[in-house]
């Protein structure tokens, strides 16, 4: 295929399923909204890191002389049954769940890449050992697992957060593994073989680096759903403990409030569906431009 | 004495689970032929012949069943590890995909200087840079090919890069497997005549695995051809290829067509139908 | 013009898309036609845009600008709708890929697919085995009943493009395009499958339109050639003349690298230098001005019209046609530019 064949074709490959139908696509609208889903990923990441420091107001500090109040110039998302400023609650919330969600995620993809290379360069049966140990972690609910975890450790934020990671570095392990079977199979690694490199060298300078731009993309896209699984387990009781101002035990928190004072469970409820789609139109963006150039 | 020697090489390789149902394939068979110093062997066959297989072998990426390799007089194949790869370090291959065999991650310049690195052939950055440079040079890239990426490289301009990588490391021998099937038959020639200047001016020998019996006539001194694992004729290329005397090789080039109108190569009809018997019940999947 | 023997006209098509690298003009105001019955070769590198123009012939290329007519009966290809091209892609005019590998789907029977061909044909549910065997057998098969039940997989290269050649070939098309059919194919095979193509046309008075690279196989099969390079045409006419005598100066270096089994060993390959420039960044005036040793000043200012010489059908697009030594060879300077 001549240079020109291949650009045009990838091009129709990355503009995802809906271009074969609607025409669109090829290099215009679809793309444009999808960098949106980036820059709002940023966002989010600077307002973990910096929200709590522009707070209004102290977000543990209780007042019950104006508990339950509605959005007001001074309480932009209202108060809590506490009398705390929700929306610092919200801002300090989005550091503790973005803080919480790099661990899981860190973790798992550490551990994930360590056992997918290992698997898929020695082989044979460490191969085979590796991968009925990654299908046994895959087979693990991550809710059984925090709820079994909350019961022998106390219930926490530390040990939802040990629960998640736990059951996160499976996929990893699968995806670097596939990855790492078919880049081994690659011409230019056969030529570094052909050129005496070693194992460890073809490693680290091939297969690694070519695992960044997937992982990058595999990555951002669950931040989307740790996110809303951590919480989940807060909602449920057994992550964040009250008075943490987690956006999933700020919503448990406010739920019996409802419907009439709505903002304590509203506000942190957007907070959650504007990091997931955020996250999730980032990962996408990636995955596009990484199509495009070829990885 | 032959740079290269090649003796009773044989590869297998067993599909399906062992024991019973263990399907044996032999895809290179008893192959003995050797490389003399300055010189270009070529070696075609159509796919499945085994060349390819043969190729790695002797570039040391698959162990053959069976045979001896002797390189310099040395037996590589009793050796092990470090010495295996010291004593393999004169031969060098070259692969066919232009497009997938650079790393797209790396630079032109990393990409050329790999085999100095993993083999701490160079002496610092400096003296690396310099023989890449040099390498570069030799192949007729431009200096500034150094940081830019493969991709923005054309098909033929790759092969010239796998070329230089191959050349930095100062090889006697040079494999060539199927370096010019992909590319345009004017860059065809260009790489071809790229090769024959650095057997002259090197003095390298080199295999050249090829299909195209024309490229082989043109540019190898001696060919050797190969039909389901196994040599079939060797000889000068002139007299192999215009006065075969083995059934398999006369019909090889009597298929190979020729750009010439008055001799209309699509076989007469009652050719045709003999080649169609023969060779129709003997295709292989 | 279109005559009475004329079955496609193609007049002034041009393709272009935009890609991120710019625009890229895959095709550029290509005019020719095929007669009903004739073998014509569309020969180019990569890059020469002949895969596109082909393509545009079944409206098969997505997201691109194009313009111009392709006159098939009293009809203008060019501007049907999708439903339109059905009636005409695979009935008027057929296809053959250069993959037989992934024209045939993988997970479906040979018989499966030879039968969705023979249902479009219109060829009744009882018929179509039979219909199939006798399909396969005039593509040469040996064995159909036994080829119809495998997958693809099980079947050689050579088996594969045979079977799409009879999958092309069930609805009786009057045009075949044949897009690098055998480059995929071992030699032997390739031979017998340009051979079959030859035949069937004949039988079937059915024109083929050849795509290729290779001038060797072009030689053997064709009536008529147009080289193409940048998008363009810039050489039509017979085989005989544009082999035993080409104008144009991309022919000629074309000619003199094609490698012969006949040449002499340590001869010195003739290599045009340079390289075919991208679609998106094309030389203003003719395109090959670059890389032909005969450039002028001229070359650069002005676009080279295809037009006539003496002899009737011989197009070729060079302001210095007929005035240029054929025997000149470009000099053995540095074979490669950055």
């Amino acid at each position: 295929m001549t240079d020109t064949t291949q650009q045009v074709a990838s091009l129709r490959d990355s503009a995802g399923p809906m271009s074969a139908v609607t025409g669109w696509g090829l290099g215009g609208r679809t793309a444009a909204i999808r960098s949106v889903g980036l820059w709002l990923a940023l966002f989010i990441i600077l307002i973990a890191i910096f929200g709590p420091l522009l707070a209004p107001q102290n977000p543990s500090a209780i007042d019950f002389g104006s508990r339950l109040m509605g959005p007001t110039a001074r309480h932009w998302f209202g108060t809590d049954e506490a009398g705390r400023d929700v929306f610092s609650r919200v801002l300090e919330g989005a550091r503790i769940t973005m803080s919480s969600v790099a661990v899981v995620i860190a973790c798992g993809a550490a551990a994930g890449v360590i056992i997918g290379t290992i698997a898929a360069v020695v082989g044979g049966i460490v191969d085979e050992l590796l991968m009925r140990i990654t299908d046994i972690g895959m087979a693990f609910p991550p809710l059984i697992l925090a709820l079994g975890l909350s019961a022998a450790l106390g219930a926490s934020l530390r040990s939802a957060i040990i629960a998640l990671a736990f059951t996160w570095w499976p996929r990893y392990a699968r995806l670097v593994r596939a990855m790492v079977a078919d880049i081994q199979n690659t011409d230019y690694v056969t030529a570094a073989r052909e050129l005496g490199a070693q194992r460890l060298w073809i490693v680290r300078r091939h297969i690694l680096p070519a695992t960044v731009g997937t992982m990058l993309v595999q990555v951002t896209g669950d931040v989307a759903a740790v996110t809303l699984t951590l919480a989940g387990l807060s909602f449920i009781g057994v992550g964040a403990q009250p008075p943490q101002p987690e956006w999933g035990a700020m919503i448990a928190d406010g739920q019996t409030y409802l419907p009439v004072v709505w903002w304590p469970v509203l506000f942190p409820g957007l907070a959650l569906m504007f990091t997931a789609v955020s996250f999730s139109l980032a990962g996408d963006w990636l995955r596009d431009r990484y199509a495009r150039d070829g990885g | 004495m032959p740079l290269l020697e090649v003796s009773g090489l044989s590869k297998s390789y067993f599909r399906g689970r062992s024991g019973r149902n263990a399907h044996r394939v032999d895809a290179v068979r008893d192959v003995t032929l050797h490389l003399d110093a300055g010189e270009i062997l070529g070696l075609v066959g159509e796919s499945g012949s085994g060349k390819t297989t043969t190729a790695r072998c002797i570039a040391g990426l698959v162990r053959p069943t069976a045979g001896s390799i002797l390189f310099e007089g040395k037996d590589v194949l009793a050796l092990r590890a470090a010495e295996l790869r010291a004593a393999r370090r004169p031969i060098r291959m070259i692969f066919q995909n232009p497009y997938s065999s650079l790393d797209p991650r790396m630079s032109v310049g990393e990409i050329v200087a790999e085999g100095l690195v993993v083999n701490k052939l160079a002496t610092g950055r400096e003296d690396r840079r310099e023989r890449v440079l040099a390498a570069l040079a030799d192949v007729g890239l431009p200096a500034d090919a150094y940081q830019r990426r493969p991709k923005a490289f054309s098909g033929g301009q790759r092969q010239r890069i796998a070329i230089a990588r191959a050349l930095v490391v100062e090889p006697r021998v040079l494999i060539c497997d199927e370096v010019v099937s992909s590319l345009d038959v004017s860059i065809q020639a260009q790489i071809c005549n790229l090769l024959a200047d650095l057997r002259s001016k090197r003095g390298v020998a080199i295999l050249f695995i090829a299909h195209d019996l024309g490229v082989v006539r043109q540019l190898c001194h001696r060919v050797a051809v190969m039909s389901e694992g196994s040599i079939v004729e060797t000889g000068p290329t002139a007299s192999v290829l215009t006065k075969p005397t083995q059934a398999y090789t006369q019909s090889l080039v009597a298929a190979t067509p020729v750009p010439d109108p008055r001799h209309p190569y699509v076989m007469l009809k009652h050719e045709h139908q003999e080649a169609q018997k023969s060779t129709n019940g003997n295709e292989s999947p | 013009m279109t005559t009475s023997a004329d079955l496609l006209s193609v007049r002034e098509l041009s393709v272009s898309f935009a890609i991120p690298a710019g625009i890229a003009r895959a095709v550029n105001d290509v005019s020719l036609n095929i007669r009903a019955g004739e073998r014509l070769a569309l020969v180019g590198e990569s890059g020469s845009g002949k895969t596109v123009t082909a393509m545009s012939l079944l409206g098969l290329v997505r997201g691109a600008t194009t313009s111009g007519q392709i006159c098939y009966g009293n009809r203008d290809l060019a501007a049907l709708s999708s439903k339109e091209w059905r009636a005409v892609r695979g009935r008027e005019i057929g296809i053959v890929l250069q993959d037989p590998n992934s024209s045939l789907n993988p997970t479906m029977r040979v018989r499966s697919q030879v039968f969705e061909a023979l249902r479009l044909a219109g060829v009744s549910r009882e018929h179509r085995q039979s219909e199939a065997v006798s399909l396969l057998g005039k593509v040469g098969i040996n064995d159909p009943a036994g080829i119809l039940r495998a997958y693809p997989f099980q079947l050689s290269g050579g088996q594969q493009q045979r079977v799409v050649i009879s999958i092309a070939l069930a609805q009786q098309p009057k045009l075949l395009i044949a897009d690098e059919p055998t480059t995929a194919l071992d030699v032997k095979v390739q031979a017998q499958v340009m051979q079959l193509l030859l035949d069937l046309g004949e039988q079937q008075h059915m024109s083929i339109l050849l795509i290729t690279h290779d001038l060797s196989v072009v030689a053997g099969f064709a009536g008529r050639v147009a080289v193409m390079y940048g998008g363009r045409i810039v050489e039509l006419g017979d085989t005989i003349t544009i082999f035993e005598s080409p104008q144009h100066p991309y022919t000629q270096g074309l000619l003199r690298s094609t490698p012969r089994a006949d040449a002499d060993q340590g001869t010195r390959f003739d290599a045009i230098p340079g390289e075919v420039p991208p679609a998106t960044d094309l030389p203003s005036g003719c395109a090959f001005r670059l890389r032909c040793p005969f450039a002028q000043a001229r070359c650069a200012a002005e676009l080279p019209v295809l037009s006539g010489m003496n002899q009737a059908g011989h197009l070729v697009a060079c302001h210095f046609v007929g005035q240029l030594e054929p025997a000149k060879r470009p000099a053995e300077s540095s074979d490669a530019t950055a």
